[in-house]
């Protein structure tokens, strides 16, 4: 593509004189081929004119033999190849050589006497005859001739040609080289310039033009230099004022970097030292609220109690305020990870009722709570955080409203097929936010006033909290807020709907009184009551319901009361009347023993308080249904049940003491052990129902004896255990080591309480009503009579080698277990299952204690009564 | 029968007969003519000027004060001849002026006696002529005088000249030759009567006849001659050029003349036209290249001329 100018200029130019040449010399040769055919044409016609007179006189004398003379002698002309004569009918008289040749060209003419004048004029005679027709001859004309002629003029013409070619080409290739040498020059000197080599110049020469150019490109080269020269003097100094800011800014963040390390490193010293100190402060602690709490038990008079109480207050809220601290250090570090576990939503929230009522009716306030019938009951999530944020921000309406009422509503604003997004909502009638405040609410450290923080105590660091929580959970949380009017606090998060057996409507058919003054707790409760499945009639006040057609009619009538303590004598009086009747219930705010003192002073049994849990009602309600069972008194209703043993691994002396006394306290017998090598030793020996183990401790640590319980041949290895630690951070090492629960000291009575509940069913059962019991003995033979399935079944498993099947079976089997309460079975079941999921080589022992257990209790089930059964269950020996 | 009259002056130059014209043409004006005569020309060539220059030329001053001749060309004429007398000089004029049954009489020249013979066949009219051809024992004295050993003779003749074939036959057989003669009806009988009657002939007599001798046999004919070395005796001067070996002709010019005379004699009794005749004036042409390749020694013209003036032709 790029050609050089001299190419192109030689090109053009050779091309130009060639195309000249070409046409001239084609124009040229077309002529002279033309006259050399022109001629060839004449010259026949000439032949022809004169052979034909020539062989008009034989004709004329039909001499053949003169014929053929003539024709062979007109063969002797160069140019004619062939003749052949013909008489006027068209016969052939004489033919020599080819007179049509292939390769030439063919005359024909009419053979005619040729006119001589005889003088008829002069005779004054008659016009003559026209002339006679003699004949024909044709004419062979050869073209070697011509062709030779032709070729000598295509050879001249391509010599033409050729000198011009070389003429040409010869003019071009110095033109071009006179032009292009110098244009070269200046390209190269152009380019020379370009790699910076600013003193070349080139020495004009060529046409004129050229030279001037080259003139131009010396000027502009040293100008170039000039500016180059400039610009690198420029250059210099702008670098040396760059390379001086850069020192400064490395300098500078050299600087900022060991300021960085420093803050860094007061960071984590700071993370550690609450770490550290929370572990300090949570043991002494521990001791302290615990024994607060066995003082205050022990103690009779009232202003020790007094005293003890606020005790027990101040070291609580001590310690609520290091666990926020903590959880925000936690928090901050992204540490929280949230579980996803099943539980029921009610629960949760009557949960977070039942504690936080008490300080509500305290203030004399109504606390309500509204669940949609469209929100999900069974559901998957983290009930535990749920639970937190619920008891901040109900926690804090409480706080900040000095009267009126706090209500929580709950409902759903996406329902999917599994993912659900509820939202709460916590309204108060308290003093409400102002717009100034916020913007700083839900920031650390901060809370709505300085002069309210002063009346109301608090961290300020539970909004903070409960809003990282709520982040994660993927939702949002704000508030509406009209400062005296009330504050509404609300928020939203994301759980998993859960599948679940619709819920049990045990008053079906009934129809039910009730009688609430406050209007939201009236619909709370009459909600609660249609999803039992009641007809419920309710009243404002007592009179109406009275005076009402229905209150005869209904079995059952719930009636509730503000505060006792507000109460007049009038009131009271009815109450106590009502109270007595069966199918009356009492539900009432008592926050405090001066409540249950009103109370008991005028007759009145004890009131369910307000806001009564879904399941509490429900039970309460089925049992007053029975009136033969409800007629015998408490005392009467379950006979005494040997309690689970629990082995307690502690090293802290004076938690020891604690433990004791807590167990005592519960009615359970525990052994308590001062280190881990014991308690595995104890474990080996069989017969415990629970571990309780502390993490930290000398020898053996925690988490390694709970890995070694898990290893444990037998049964044994199944032993439920319940991990315990100051260190809250250690929760999710005890799970992965293999424990089944967390409890963080200093020992929450109640949270001990309810996973002894759920760990020892049947120690729980001792305070149960006598309907589960009743339930449990309907239940027990109708599990025995299948057991003898249940065993076929898995033993056809067990043999086929069908794990998954053999799996399946065997969690049917600890569901049934469980419920009847028989723990060997419970505890071989699961056993076998754990070694399975984990394909351990120990499944072949197991198996045959299942097969055992199983066959003791078929044995037993044949030769004892229901009732001796039953207790026997509870006493289970143990197998080795 | 006209005697030749020896010694008559040849034909003028062409400036002297116009000089002479222009001096007729004064004295002629200045006396009142008694007599009209026509001269018809058949053609405006060469011949037919000559043959008029040549008879205005020739009159004496007597026949110009009393004679007053009209020249005109035959495509011209629009009425019929008027006049006491119509020269028409070719046989068209001759033809044109005999298509009325009623006119004057008619003196034809120009004209070969067969033509002229024809010509007259079923007219009523009273007419004469001068002919052209030369009486039939001129040629044959010519024959004997160039080759006077020719004794075989060929001749060639279309059936419109029986008759002078006749008249030929006559005279030759007198002179001691013998005429071989081939009939020719079409030029197509030709090469067969050039090929019985050639070899062995000793001479052709070639006599005027357009359908035997024309421009386009006549070429041929020669040439055939050439081949059996025939010596051809020819009625016209440019049949010698042509290659004829001799020829015996009259020019127009000296019809003119002899037309004068006999206008000059018709003066004197203008009842009665002159007989038809041969003109006495001739002339002699004789190709003499052509005589040396044959190998004949000829006498000289003056000669030839004296020879065939001396002894008559034949009798009218």
């Amino acid at each position: 593509m790029n050609r050089r100018l001299a190419q192109i200029l030689a090109l053009s130019s050779g091309a130009l004189i060639l195309l000249t040449a070409l046409i001239l010399v084609g124009y040229f040769t077309l002529q002279d081929y033309r006259a050399i055919r022109q001629q060839l044409s004449e010259r026949s016609d000439d032949l022809a004119t004169a052979f034909a007179q020539l062989v008009s006189f034989p004709l004329f004398t039909g001499d053949r033999e003169l014929l053929r003379h003539h024709l062979r002698r007109i063969l002797d002309h160069p140019l004619v190849i062939g003749i052949e004569v013909r008489d006027p009918g068209g016969r052939l008289l004489a033919r020599e050589g080819d007179p049509q040749p292939l390769n030439g060209l063919s005359v024909v003419r009419k053979v005619r006497a040729e006119p001589l004048d005889a003088g008829e004029e002069a005779l004054g005679l008659d016009a003559p005859p026209p002339p006679t027709h003699l004949g024909t001859i044709r004419l062979g004309i050869s073209l070697a001739e011509s062709q030779a002629r032709k070729n000598a003029l295509l050879r001249q013409s391509a010599l033409i040609l050729l000198l011009c070619l070389l003429i040409g080409g010869g003019l071009a290739w110095w033109l071009g080289h006179r032009l292009a040498r110098p244009i070269r020059q200046l390209s190269e000197a152009a380019e020379a310039l370009s790699r910076g080599e600013l003193q070349r110049r080139v020495t004009p020469s060529g046409p004129l033009e050229v030279a001037s150019l080259g003139r131009d490109f010396n000027a502009m080269a040293e100008a170039l230099a000039h500016a180059h020269e400039e610009m690198q003097r420029e250059v210099e100094r702008a670098t040396a004022a760059l390379q001086r800011s850069l020192r400064r800014l490395e300098e500078k963040n050299r600087e900022l970097e060991a300021a960085r390390r420093q803050a860094q490193a007061a960071s984590d010293a700071k993370g550690r030292f609450l770490a550290n100190m929370s572990h300090e402060i949570r043991t002494p602690m521990n001791a302290i609220v615990g024994f607060t709490r066995l003082l205050y038990k022990a103690s009779t008079d009232p202003a020790q109690r007094h005293h003890l109480l606020t005790i027990q207050h101040s070291a609580e809220s001590l310690l609520t305020l290091i666990d926020d601290i903590l959880e925000l250090a936690q928090m901050e570090k992204g540490q929280v990870h949230l579980r996803a576990v099943d539980f029921e939503l009610r629960e949760v929230l009557d949960d977070v009722c039942a504690l936080l009522a008490p300080l509500a009716h305290e203030k004399q306030l109504e606390l309500a709570l509204l669940i949609d019938r469209s929100v999900p009951e069974a559901l998957i999530g983290d009930p535990c955080r749920l639970k937190q944020i619920l008891n901040n921000l109900i926690g804090n309406a409480i706080k900040y409203t000095p009267s009126g009422e706090v209500i929580i509503r709950v409902g759903l604003v996406e329902g999917g097929e599994r993912d659900v997004m509820l939202e709460f909502r916590i309204s108060d009638s308290g003093i409400g936010i102002d717009e100034r405040q916020r913007r700083r609410i839900f920031q650390a450290f901060s809370q709505g006033d300085e002069a309210v923080t002063r009346h109301y105590e608090g961290s300020g660091l539970g909004l903070t909290i409960a809003r990282s929580l709520v982040a994660r959970m993927g939702g949002e949380i704000d508030f509406e807020s009209q400062p005296g009017q009330g504050t509404t606090f609300w928020f939203t998060a994301w759980m998993q709907r859960r599948d679940s057996p619709p819920p049990a409507t045990p008053l079906h058919g009934h129809e039910v009184i009730l009688v609430e003054p406050h209007p939201v707790s009236r619909l709370a409760l009459t909600q609660d009551l249609e999803r039992l499945g009641a007809r419920v009639h309710p009243f404002e006040r007592l009179d109406e319901a009275h005076g009402d057609t229905h209150w005869e009619r209904s079995l059952l009538r719930l009636i509730a009361v503000g505060s006792p303590r507000r109460l007049n004598k009038e009131s009271l009086r009815q109450l106590a009347s009502l109270g007595r009747s069966s199918g009356n219930l009492i539900l009432a705010n008592s926050a405090s023993l001066a409540d249950y003192q009103v109370l008991a002073q005028h007759g009145i049994p004890a009131p369910v308080n307000k806001p009564v849990p879904q399941r509490l009602l429900s039970e309460r309600l089925e049992h007053m249904l029975r009136p033969h069972t409800a007629a015998g008194n408490g005392a009467e209703a379950a006979p005494p049940l040997a309690p689970g043993r629990v082995l307690v691994c502690e090293d802290n002396a004076v938690n020891r003491a604690l433990y004791l006394a807590l167990f005592q306290e519960l009615g359970l017998e525990a052994e308590i052990l001062d280190s881990a090598e014991q308690t595995l030793e104890r474990l080996q020996r069989g017969d415990v129902d629970l571990v309780i183990m502390d993490v930290h401790m000398p020898g053996m640590s925690g988490l390694e004896a709970i890995r070694r319980i898990r290893a444990l041949p037998g049964s044994a290895a199944g032993t439920p255990i319940v991990c315990v630690s100051a260190d809250v951070f250690s929760q999710s090492d005890c799970l992965a080591a293999g424990a089944d629960a967390f409890l963080a000291k200093p020992i929450d009575e109640q949270a001990l309480e309810s996973l002894l509940e759920q760990h020892l069913g049947r120690w729980h059962r001792r305070r149960e009503t006598a309907l589960s019991q009743r339930m449990q003995q309907r239940l027990l033979p109708l599990f025995l009579e299948a057991l003898p399935q249940h065993r076929e079944r898995i033993e056809r498993s067990w043999s086929a080698g069908d794990i998954a099947a053999l799996r399946a079976e065997l969690h049917k089997l600890a569901g049934a277990c469980a419920y009847c309460h028989l723990p060997r079975l419970c505890q071989a079941v699961r056993a076998l299952s754990r070694s399975l999921k984990r394909g351990g080589p120990e499944a072949e022992t197991l198996m045959a204690e299942l097969r055992q257990a199983m066959t003791e209790l078929l044995e037993r089930s044949g030769t004892e009564t229901l009732t001796d059964r039953s207790r026997k269950n509870a006493a289970d020996p143990p197998a080795g | 029968m006209n005697t030749p009259r020896p010694g008559r002056p040849r034909p003028l130059p062409t400036g002297g007969w116009l000089v002479l014209c222009l001096i007729f043409c004064q004295l002629a004006q200045a006396q009142a003519p008694r007599h009209e005569i026509l001269l018809l020309l058949s053609g405006d060539g060469r011949p037919y000027q000559e043959l008029a220059l040549a008879l205005e030329a020739s009159l004496g001053p007597t026949e110009r004060q009393r004679l007053t001749i009209h020249t005109q060309h035959v495509k011209r004429l629009t009425a019929p001849p008027q006049g006491e007398l119509v020269i028409t000089a070719g046989l068209r004029a001759l033809q044109r002026a005999l298509e009325h049954p009623d006119g004057p009489p008619v003196l034809a020249t120009l004209i070969p006696r067969s033509s002229y013979r024809r010509a007259i066949e079923s007219s009523p009219r009273r007419t004469s002529a001068l002919y052209i051809d030369q009486p039939p024992g001129r040629y044959l004295q010519l024959l004997k005088a160039v080759l006077p050993h020719a004794q075989r003779v060929a001749f060639m003749v279309s059936p419109q000249n029986a008759a002078l074939e006749r008249r030929l036959r006559h005279i030759a057989a007198r002179l001691g030759l013998r005429l071989e003669t081939a009939r020719i009806e079409s030029p197509k009988d030709l090469p067969r009567a050039i090929r019985r009657l050639f070899p062995g002939s000793d001479a052709l007599l070639a006599l005027a006849d357009p359908t035997v001798y024309n421009r386009y046999t006549l070429k041929n004919i020669l040439l055939a001659s050439y081949r059996h070395s025939l010596p051809v005796i020819a009625y016209s001067r440019s049949f010698v050029r042509a290659g004829a070996l001799a020829a015996v002709y009259t020019t127009p010019a000296q019809l003119g003349l002899q037309l004068a005379e006999l206008l000059s004699q018709w003066l004197t009794d203008p009842d009665h036209l002159p007989a038809p005749r041969h003109p006495d004036y001739f002339l002699v042409e004789v190709n003499r290249p052509l005589a040396q390749s044959l190998g004949l020694s000829l006498p000289h013209d003056a000669v030839l001329m004296d020879r065939l003036i001396r002894f008559p032709a034949e009798a009218p």
